[in-house]
């Protein structure tokens, strides 16, 4: 891990006179963490103090490189590429409208309450990542945590404002997961890092997230400099490749294991240390061409990156939302389950969803999987688990009704009665654009034609989550009130916030007293 | 008393954010195309405005909360109504905020001048200022832009507090 390390040559941009959003930028710091505001301050004093003009930031000369690589000569064009990423997103979700857990830890569990899936930085020191809750609940009470259950329709809601906003800044975004996202820009360097500041605050004030930010002439490595950001350096948000000087590129990249170089895998990763190689210096000393012939061109493509020449396009799905090819919905339950009825409720409600998710990309499913899983740690317990199982549909659909009597009638085997399930899920694959999808007339889709699914999706959106379905026996309540009273396999969720961007009756209440 | 100072360059950039608002679907006529003269008023067709579109200038920071308590009547803020909150705007002298005093969001009237400390000022004599200072932990969370205030109160979907 690249923490607390110190480099020959490392500018700070952060303390630059220069930069007009640096000291509001700082205040935010500030506000999120507590504890850095002395450095802070004797930065900013020692900024305005030392030299107030240009002269303290070093020469930003636009650099066009050629890199001679086994004779083949590549330029390196003045393109950047910018990686922002949220600081502990989820948590950071729940201080938005929760303005009282400001200097607080934070902890988010996974479903069902689970284990630790994000921490605050208040929270780092005494709980691990992926730590049970149940192991660590009085530790963190005792710490004056606050742990909230994942409420990811307000993570989806703020992610899109988050990226909204950050659009507006640079014209090239790739939205990489909820969190982070790649921009690009040709902007000099050094306007290139004062719009970065810009959109840093505008996100920090307009939507309440605190962002990291990397910018390099590659992803790899604005992804390996957003890392630095994040984990080696006390208070800078923001980093750039360009700051580091050639010996203190070199230490920054032997720092970096090679397990977390972009697109090098646990597979992988064993296979590199087998040959020596064990950082991202290593691997970018490597010959590319050698590296194509033993592994792939992907890899190939991750040695050039790492020595600055961008050639990992973006992944189209990603910023496109093109469609998917398959759909999964899979959940833990509650409690376990047992007995064919309660599961052919709980996969019932999952094809639901998913054929909700299938509706809104307008596609039709050609065939129909469900798998049922026991739980891994009661080896003795016995049990049989439900192995995936793929169906083709008699003719693709995206209709709720059908694909649900299909999963009971046609493709749910007999169950061992004694047998407990912990988890469940119903896979849509081979899935199709209903435009593109011309049969012949006897062959025509089993499209949604009474439009019940919409109506179900519209019923629900209204009343709150599964208070109407298809094959809901247990399952009551309406809006928040289904977290207490649901089906007993239903997630449990017992420290869920408001989601107070996407349902009208959570909105958040504001005190005029 | 701004949060944030904001500079002309950020200002210019936030301008743009009408721009790259998602489009709308617009509803198609619903009119057979007959032969011979073609619908006039096809050629006039727009969906109806949107409120949102028309009132709200930055959508990914604009929220809508409720208002629960009397202290801002004098304004025209009454128990129950929503208010419309823009984080991205820097909060000046006399605009209604959202506040969050020791950790709670409150609505109240922000009054900066020169010469005096800012404080916060709640529109309703019952109630009294709050000098900024005396204040453990103070954060401007939005600027409110709009009041809807139900007339008729058939909204339903809120019990006073």
């Amino acid at each position: 891990m690249a923490t607390s390390m110190t480099f020959g040559t490392v500018h700070t941009w952060e303390s630059s006179p220069l930069l007009p959003s640096s000291r509001t930028r700082e205040q935010c710091a500030t506000q999120q963490r507590p504890g850095k505001q002395r450095i802070t301050e004797q930065r900013l004093a020692s900024a305005a103090g030392a030299a107030p003009e240009r002269s303290s930031i070093p020469a930003l000369v636009e650099q066009t490189n050629t890199v001679n690589i086994n004779g083949a000569v590549f330029s390196t064009s003045t393109r950047r590429y910018i990686l922002a990423d949220a600081d502990s997103f989820y948590a950071s979700c729940e201080r938005v409208f929760h303005p009282e857990l400001a200097h607080k830890p934070v902890l988010v569990l996974s479903n069902n309450d689970g284990c630790v899936v994000t921490r605050t930085a208040e929270a780092k020191p005494y709980i691990p990542k992926g730590v049970p809750w149940f192991q660590i609940r009085e530790t963190a009470f005792e710490h004056g945590a606050v742990a909230r259950s994942s409420n990811y329709e307000l993570y989806g809601s703020i992610s899109a404002r988050m990226m909204n906003v950050m659009h507006e800044f640079f014209e090239h975004q790739e939205v990489y997961s909820i969190d982070e996202c790649f921009l690009e820009t040709r902007l000099p360097l050094h306007d290139a890092l004062l719009q970065a500041h810009r959109m840093r605050q505008a996100v920090w004030q307009g939507v309440g997230i605190p962002l990291s930010i990397g910018i390099a002439p590659t992803k790899t490595l604005a992804k390996i400099v957003n890392h630095w950001v994040k984990h080696g350096n006390g208070t800078a948000h923001i980093g750039t490749w360009d700051q580091f000087d050639a010996d203190s590129q070199r230490k920054l990249l032997q720092s970096v294991p090679i397990d977390e170089v972009w697109g090098v895998g646990r597979r992988l990763t064993r296979k590199l240390s087998s040959m020596g190689i064990i950082s991202a210096w290593d691997l970018s000393q490597q010959d590319p061409n050698a590296i194509r012939h033993r592994f792939s061109v992907l890899l190939q493509r991750t040695v050039l990156e790492l020595r600055g020449i961008a050639c990992i396009e973006d992944e189209v799905s990603a910023t496109t939302g093109a469609r998917k090819d398959q759909i999964l919905c899979s959940r833990m339950f509650g409690h376990p389950i047992t007995g064919r009825d309660t599961l052919c409720q709980a996969f019932s409600v999952y094809a639901q969803d998913a054929c909700r998710r299938l509706r809104r990309q307008n596609g039709l499913a050609t065939s129909v999987g469900i798998f049922a899983g026991i739980s891994p740690y009661n080896p003795d317990e016995g049990g049989v688990p439900l192995p995936l199982t793929i169906r083709t549909l008699p003719t693709p659909s995206d209709d709720p009704l059908y694909i649900v009597k299909f999963i009971t009638h046609e493709l749910l085997p007999a169950i061992d009665p004694s047998t407990r399930f912990i988890r469940a899920g119903v896979l849509l694959s081979g899935l199709i654009s209903s435009s593109e999808y011309h049969p012949f007339e006897q062959f025509k889709a089993q499209r949604d034609d009474s439009h019940i699914g919409q109506l179900l999706d519209s019923i629900n959106r209204r009343y709150g989550d599964h208070s109407i379905g298809i094959g809901y026996g247990g399952v009551r309540g309406t809006g928040r009130a289904k977290e207490e009273v649901s089906a007993s396999w239903n997630m449990k969720r017992t420290m869920l916030s408001s989601r107070s961007t996407t349902r009208w009756e959570e909105m958040m209440v504001v005190k005029a007293n | 008393m701004n949060k944030h100072s904001s500079s002309p360059e950020e200002t210019h950039v936030l301008s743009i954010a009408s721009l790259h608002r998602a489009p709308r679907p617009v509803p198609e006529a619903l009119e057979a195309v007959h032969a011979g003269f073609p619908s006039v008023a096809q050629d006039y067709f727009f969906s109806d405005f949107s409120f949102d579109e028309n009132i709200i200038t930055h959508p990914a920071t604009t929220y809508a909360v409720r208002v629960a308590g009397d202290s801002m009547q004098g304004a025209g803020i009454f128990d129950g109504d929503l208010l419309l909150v823009d984080r991205a705007l820097d909060a000046e002298d006399s605009d209604i905020v959202i506040a969050a005093l020791d950790g709670e969001l409150t609505v109240k009237r922000l009054i900066a001048q020169p010469g005096v400390p800012p404080y916060l000022h709640p529109e309703n004599p019952r109630y009294p200022n709050i000098a900024i200072s005396d204040l453990q932990d103070f954060l401007i969370w939005g600027v409110v832009i709009g009041n809807y205030h139900f007339l008729s109160r058939k909204d339903s979907s809120w019990q006073p507090a």
